[in-house]
């Protein structure tokens, strides 16, 4: 469905020819006090890594260089491992930064490549393992670890150029601090033509995969080729790091306010990622394991969705306008007996679209209430809509609600069902039925069922037949 | 690189109504050169695969193919039914060895003979290198073109042919990225559809399946990935549709170009475009086709001209400010704008 805030948002932008937020909070928390950074150059199509920029921003930046990453010499990832693991081990509360999803795959190959590698030494292996948990944690929705910029940009602004082209990080950032005096269209066209995606760029890449051929060599011509390759990669990585570093700023720069509600997000993601990184778990193959990882994925989305929806208005009035989030006037209560079951509330809505129907459960924002729709009907007379709301919980709080007041009736209820499903994963893990283990079917084993009416239906049609 | 082949008719499947880039297909353009002869500039940004890409290419293919194929043997042997070390290859490539333009005529010959082996249920071999195949479609004047899987592959159960795909793009747990597959999913659709006409040629077309095997690499070197088979319905129709749209482009170019000879350079401002999201990174022209929308609704993406549909940013602005609409569309959309803006005004 087309978001029309957003085009809405791009026209303003196009006009003013800056970026335009389009969220009234940040999704992301706050940095802790130690950030890690990590900006990676990879070699295109072999998806290896040949530099990477990375450290605590705002400090010391480290930088290494692979001037062969095709070869099995892996001893210069040890500094980003020990970097990273120190960073792990010792900050008081975890968020890494990523430029773009280009780094982000680098550093899940990283996990593929070396987590689960003999060959490789005890401390890459942790890098890979590390890495994993760091890729992992990223997929889930509102997580706070794991922060990738251009992500992080295009989900709070608009810009006045096409989406697509606001996947190059440079050129959306050519929108949110474009140089004095330059349009931002054509500065972002200018910067759009070197990829901003852990490459180098083409004349570099070229050069690199020139040099390498001599650099093989034993003799000082090699010795020169190899300085040469190591002094692109390091400006590579570093224009990276730049990158990275600008559109950080950028992002604090836009001064959103953090969201109400973010603990709800701050907690599950802090408490999943420090389990996975003390525990090292290698990923889920089972399907128990593979069941319990997909609704983990499923309930942190609709706790982000619940937290986005309670704590930013503008994403409430999205909602509204999709029916979905209802403002309604109280206008009677029907409570036998105050702060005690039953409780009926009469709602009156004047919202033209209501994707709410008999039987749905909302909540109501900012109040401890959660109810089921009784009916809906039209007002005789009136443009607007009758909602009756049985409260189902929160009865005590229900008494409270003045008459005539404004509420907002919200569908984002987070409904955490991981203790039942739980105890149904752990069962079937026990039990190993061979319809979810197996690899075969079982064999068939016909049943005599009694007839029915399709039965009757078919013997008939065989007979006309 | 050329606009010749499959690759001509996946960029008109992408986009079938930019007459613009159908009339390059036909014209069978390079394009960084028609950029130079268009614009008079050399093309400012990236173009074409890189060094370390190509190298990474050619090293997995090269790599699948050696030793009498023993690794593309081993991944496909089970999955269609046999004995890795049983199965018997052709290496086209190796058998007619030489630049494509003058070699494929043979090797069609060669794939045809096999192809009336098949259909008269004598032995063939296994597995397919490099084989040749030949798709109607009209384009600059020739009936058809030339179609070339990375391989074929013979499934045990329907004794026919699947093509196949080789790409050392990287699946991590068996998963490739979406971008990749696009591309290769269309090749793969021209593919099956040649092959079907080459087997309707001797009877046997109705066994062509709409399936494709691509075999991918791990992230683990050169070594190949589990193959995946996929049924390319979808691919197949975009396929097909740009083969009609490639032969109306075929006449609209003659026609155009009768007039005084022109070249499709000095014209290709009168050719309408359709310019879409998907022409960045696809099309050397997509900044050029931008400017030709500057300051209207196109310039936003592909979800503002679908909101608004085409017309100038300013009359969004204006509608925006509380000017009155003129046309139903605009009347229906003023009650959305006013949503919109209500939206946007909590947030500032």
């Amino acid at each position: 469905m087309t978001d029309l805030p957003r085009i809405v948002a791009q026209v303003a932008a196009h006009l003013g020819r800056r970026a335009v937020p389009v969220r009234a909070t940040s999704s992301l928390a706050r940095d802790p006090t130690m950030v890690f950074g990590i900006a990676p150059i990879r070699v295109v199509a072999e998806q290896r890594v040949q530099a990477i920029a990375f450290g605590l921003m705002g400090q010391a930046l480290e930088v290494i260089t692979i001037w062969n990453p095709l070869s099995r010499e892996t001893g210069a990832l040890e500094p980003f491992a020990l970097a990273l693991d120190t960073y792990l081990r010792t900050a008081p509360e975890v968020r890494i930064w990523l430029p773009h999803p280009a780094a982000l795959e680098i550093i899940d190959l990283l996990s593929h490549r070396y987590a689960n590698n003999e060959n490789a030494s005890e401390s890459l292996r942790r890098m890979g393992a590390q890495c994993r948990v760091i890729a992992d944690e990223a997929t889930y929705a509102g997580q706070q670890i794991v922060a990738v910029a251009s992500d992080l940009l295009q989900e709070h602004v608009a810009t006045g150029q096409s989406p697509v082209e606001d996947h190059h990080l440079g050129a959306l950032l050519a929108w949110l601090t474009p140089p004095p005096g330059v349009d931002p269209t054509v500065e972002a066209a200018r910067r759009a033509l070197v990829p901003a995606a852990a490459m180098l760029d083409r004349a570099d890449d070229d050069r690199v995969d020139h040099l390498r051929r001599t650099a093989k060599g034993t003799d000082r011509r090699a010795d020169d080729a190899r300085r040469e390759i190591e002094q692109i990669l390091e400006s590579g990585a570093r224009a990276e790091w730049d990158l990275l570093t600008e559109a950080r700023a950028a992002f604090w720069g836009l001064q959103l306010p953090a969201m109400v509600d973010a603990a709800e997000l701050i907690e599950p993601s802090r408490d999943r990622f420090g389990y996975a990184i003390g525990v090292l778990h290698a990923r889920p193959a089972a399907p128990d394991k593979l069941g319990r990882l997909l609704d983990a994925q499923e309930l942190a989305l609709d706790i982000s969705a619940d937290v986005a929806a309670c704590s930013d208005a503008s994403l409430r009035e999205r909602l509204r306008s999709k029916g979905k989030a209802v403002t309604v006037v109280l206008v009677e209560r029907v409570q036998p007996k105050r702060g005690f079951r039953p409780c009926l509330l009469r709602f009156y809505t004047r919202q033209d679209v209501l994707r709410v129907r008999p039987g749905a459960k909302l909540k109501l924002l900012h109040h401890p209430i959660v109810g089921r729709v009784v009916t809906l009907r039209a007002v005789a007379g009136r443009q607007g809509t009758m909602i009756e709301f049985e409260v189902l919980d929160g009865v005590r709080a229900a008494s409270t609600l003045g008459r005539l007041r404004r509420f907002e009736l919200l569908d984002t209820i987070v409904v955490d069902m991981s203790v039942p499903k739980g105890k149904a994963y752990t069962r079937l893990a026990r039990e190993q039925p061979p319809l979810v283990y197996g690899a075969a079917l079982p064999a068939p084993a016909p049943r005599t069922l009694p007839a029915t009416p399709l039965d009757l239906v078919a013997a008939t049609l065989r007979r006309r037949a | 690189v050329s606009l010749s082949g499959t690759r001509g008719l996946i960029r008109i499947s992408i986009n079938p109504d930019c007459q613009l880039q159908s009339a390059m297909v036909v014209e069978d353009v390079r394009e960084p050169q028609f950029y130079r002869q268009y614009t008079g500039e050399d093309y400012p940004g990236e173009y074409g695969e890189r060094l370390s890409a190509r190298r990474r290419g050619s090293k997995f293919e090269s790599n699948l193919h050696i030793n009498n194929a023993a690794l593309l043997r081993r991944v496909l042997g089970p999955k269609y039914g046999w004995d890795p070390d049983i199965m018997t290859v052709r290496n086209f490539a190796d058998e007619l060895p030489g630049p494509p333009t003058g070699i494929r005529a043979k090797r069609l010959y060669r794939m045809r003979q096999i192809l009336r082996d098949l259909a008269a249920g004598r032995d063939v071999p296994h597995i397919l290198i490099q084989p040749q195949l030949q798709l109607q479609a009209e384009r600059a004047g020739k009936p058809y073109m030339f179609v070339s899987p990375d391989f074929m592959v013979l499934d045990a159960r329907v004794n026919m042919y699947i093509p196949g795909e080789e790409k050392s793009f990287i699946v991590r747990d068996g998963v490739a990225e979406r971008s990749d597959l696009d591309r290769t999913r269309r090749q793969a659709a021209a593919q099956i559809l040649a092959l079907r006409e080459e087997a309707t040629r001797v009877k046997i077309g109705d066994r062509v399946g709409n399936r494709a095997v691509f075999v991918f690499a791990t992230p683990y070197g050169l070594s190949p990935a589990a193959p995946t088979e996929e049924y390319l319905d979808a691919p197949m129709r975009e396929i097909e549709h740009a083969i009609e749209a490639l032969v109306v482009a075929t006449r609209q170019y003659a026609a155009r170009q009768s007039v005084d000879g022109a070249s499709l350079a000095m014209m290709a401002d009168e050719i309408p475009i359709h310019f879409q999201d998907s022409c960045f990174g696809s099309c050397v022209l997509a900044m050029k086709c931008k400017e030709r929308f500057a300051g209207q609704t196109r310039e936003l993406g592909d979800g503002a001209t679908e909101a608004f549909g085409d017309v100038p940013i300013e009359r969004i602005v204006e509608l925006i400010r509380g000017a009155a609409p003129t046309t139903t569309a605009e009347a229906e959309l003023v009650p959305r704008l006013r949503d919109a803006q209500r939206v946007l005004r909590r947030i500032a």
